[in-house]
């Protein structure tokens, strides 16, 4: 049987990367949803061309709704900015806003990670920063005092919620040797966090 | 270059744009998509002078038996084998519209010769009344000609032209899926590329196929015309008993040299070519069309053949090549071209999307 990609569902999800990737696969099991198709687009600058020849793919055109899921990085506008201009190159619906449907043929939303923080503003960061946030476990405060010491002594951490997201995989026998998506199949992350809601929500109205 | 192509009514085809066809354009799609029906619509439009295209066509898909009656000798040119549906194929070719339209007219009486009669008489003619398959060809401004195919009763087929302008044929070949090479075909096209000086360029492209290659030549032997080529053994050896891949590239690659500025269509070019090999004859007949400046449209099922002629337009360094594939898909009886440039083919190879 052909492996190759194909568009196999009417409602589509597009993320950046492998993590990413097996993330919303294990948050859609968790969510019970059925009909949603997740597809890797690779890295951000290949959002475009992804896009371009996804729809000339059988059954694009019966494609009904679209969510792009991406990292904010260091700046969620121009993040946003980056993933609208592919859009609209490609003659898709243009959303105004984050995790808010744009009507068109297929609607089209758009989910940076890590989403809102407490206040309700739009954050910069990635996926490993949502992921720490849904954590609900003790053992997340010894693994902030090991990095710290680490910061200070030792070596200047550069990527510091990798760091803390894999020092946490690594000190729980459950998820010894993860990697984020992977961690995700073994109940790394609490699904029900308020982090999360946001996008489940996104993902449910699709 | 055949830049465009509209295509009404045409065998598997009720309708199919396809905007822009490159130099080198390759189609694909599932079975039962339309591509051969595309390939012989081109083929259809520059032979139409042809009054044996119609059965070619069919003798090409495997029909070997055609009863003479109209419903079975006409209709399958027509999309759902509807002779009241007229055919209409839209091109623009070096930028000018060219429009041919087939649709059959019943009963036209025709006078025929009968030969001497054996009592003075001044009737020597018969009539015959027959459904014709009427063809018109028009440009922007008129109509330039007009012509009817007839079936003979000796089973052949016949060219009434009612008008016509002068025009200078467009050269084309035309390669459908099951096609054997035609020693005699070969050894003429051979031929005249010798004269023109031009065998080290068909060598070439053998060569990277069939490094051993040192000659090729059109030898007659009682009444068959031959190609046989030098491998550096005692006596030469026959290009048809090297198999059906390497006969079948030769046959195309001497095509490509005897149609310049024109157009060779290759149905299933993959056939009878191992997939070692695929690079290097795409490479091949790329270079072929360039040196002969020969528009080149191929048809393929395969995977290994579109990552292949990526590979080799990658290898051929060429910038922006003027390369294109076509994916056709049919949804709801309608046939839709789905267009890739080369960047986009790469990107859905490299993703590893279901293009075919």
């Amino acid at each position: 049987m052909s492996t190759k990609l194909k568009i196999s569902h009417n409602k589509l999800i597009l993320v950046e990367g492998a993590d990413a990737y097996w993330f919303l696969i294990w948050a859609l099991k968790a969510y019970s949803i059925e009909d949603v198709q997740v597809m890797d687009f690779g890295g951000n600058p290949d959002l475009f061309m992804f896009i371009k020849t996804l729809k000339n793919l059988d059954n694009f055109d019966l494609v009904t709704s679209i969510i792009i899921a991406r990292d904010a990085e260091t700046d969620h506008t121009a993040a946003f900015s980056s993933v609208t201009a592919a859009l609209k190159n490609n003659g898709l619906s243009v959303p105004d806003i984050l995790f808010s449907y744009k009507d068109g043929n297929p609607k089209i939303a758009v989910m940076l990670f890590p989403g809102y923080d407490q206040n309700g503003n739009i954050e910069n960061g990635c996926l490993e920063h949502l992921c720490l946030k849904t954590i609900n476990d003790k053992t997340i405060e010894t693994t902030e005092k090991y990095l710290k010491d680490v910061n200070e002594s030792h070596e200047k951490l550069t990527h510091e919620h990798k760091s803390k997201l894999h020092a946490y995989l690594s000190v729980k026998n459950k998820f010894v040797g993860s990697k984020l998506g992977e961690a995700a199949n073994y109940g790394a992350w609490d699904w029900l966090a308020p982090s999360l809601i946001p996008f489940k929500e996104t993902i449910e109205n699709s | 270059m055949l830049d465009s192509i509209l295509i009404k009514n045409f065998k598997g085809i009720k309708q199919l744009k396809i905007d822009k066809l490159s130099k080198l354009t390759i189609i694909g799609g599932k079975n039962n998509c339309g591509k051969s029906s595309l390939m012989e619509a081109m083929s259809m439009l520059f032979k139409r002078m042809d009054p044996n295209i119609v059965i070619q066509h069919s003798i090409s898909r495997g029909v070997n038996v055609i009863p003479t009656e109209p419903e079975f000798m006409w209709a399958p040119v027509f999309n759902d084998f509807d002779l009241t549906k007229k055919i209409e194929i839209n091109s623009k070719f070096k930028g000018k519209t060219k429009k041919l339209e087939i649709e059959v007219q019943k009963n036209v009486k025709r006078n025929i010769p009968v030969g001497p009669l054996p009592f003075n008489s001044i009737q020597n003619t018969s009539v015959s009344i027959a459904d014709v398959l009427y063809l018109k060809f028009s440009d922007e401004k008129s109509v330039s000609e007009k012509s009817g195919i007839y079936l003979e009763q000796n089973g052949g087929f016949s060219l009434n032209v009612e008008h016509t302008s002068p025009y200078k044929p467009i050269p084309t070949a035309y390669f459908s899926s099951r096609q054997i090479s035609n020693q005699n075909e070969d050894s003429e096209r051979l031929g005249r590329i010798d004269i023109n000086n031009n065998v080290n360029d068909v060598l070439d492209v053998m060569r990277s196929i069939v490094p051993e290659i040192s000659s090729i030549t059109a030898i007659r032997v009682s009444n068959a015309s031959m190609i046989y080529v030098d491998l550096g053994k005692e006596k030469k050896f026959p290009v048809s008993y090297m198999g059906d891949g390497i006969s079948r590239l030769l046959s195309i690659v001497l095509a490509i040299a005897t149609c310049r500025s024109g157009i060779v269509f290759i149905d299933e070019i993959e056939n009878g070519l191992h997939y070692s090999v695929i690079k290097n004859v795409w490479k091949g007949i790329v270079n072929a069309s360039n040196k002969f400046d020969c528009q080149i449209v191929a048809t393929t099922h395969s995977h290994e053949f579109l990552t292949s002629a990526c590979e080799a337009m990658k290898e051929l360094d060429a910038n922006d090549p003027d390369f294109s594939y076509i994916r056709l898909v049919k949804k709801d009886d309608e046939v839709f071209g789905k267009a890739f440039d080369y960047t986009m083919l790469d990107y859905a190879i490299e993703s590893e999307m279901e293009i075919r």
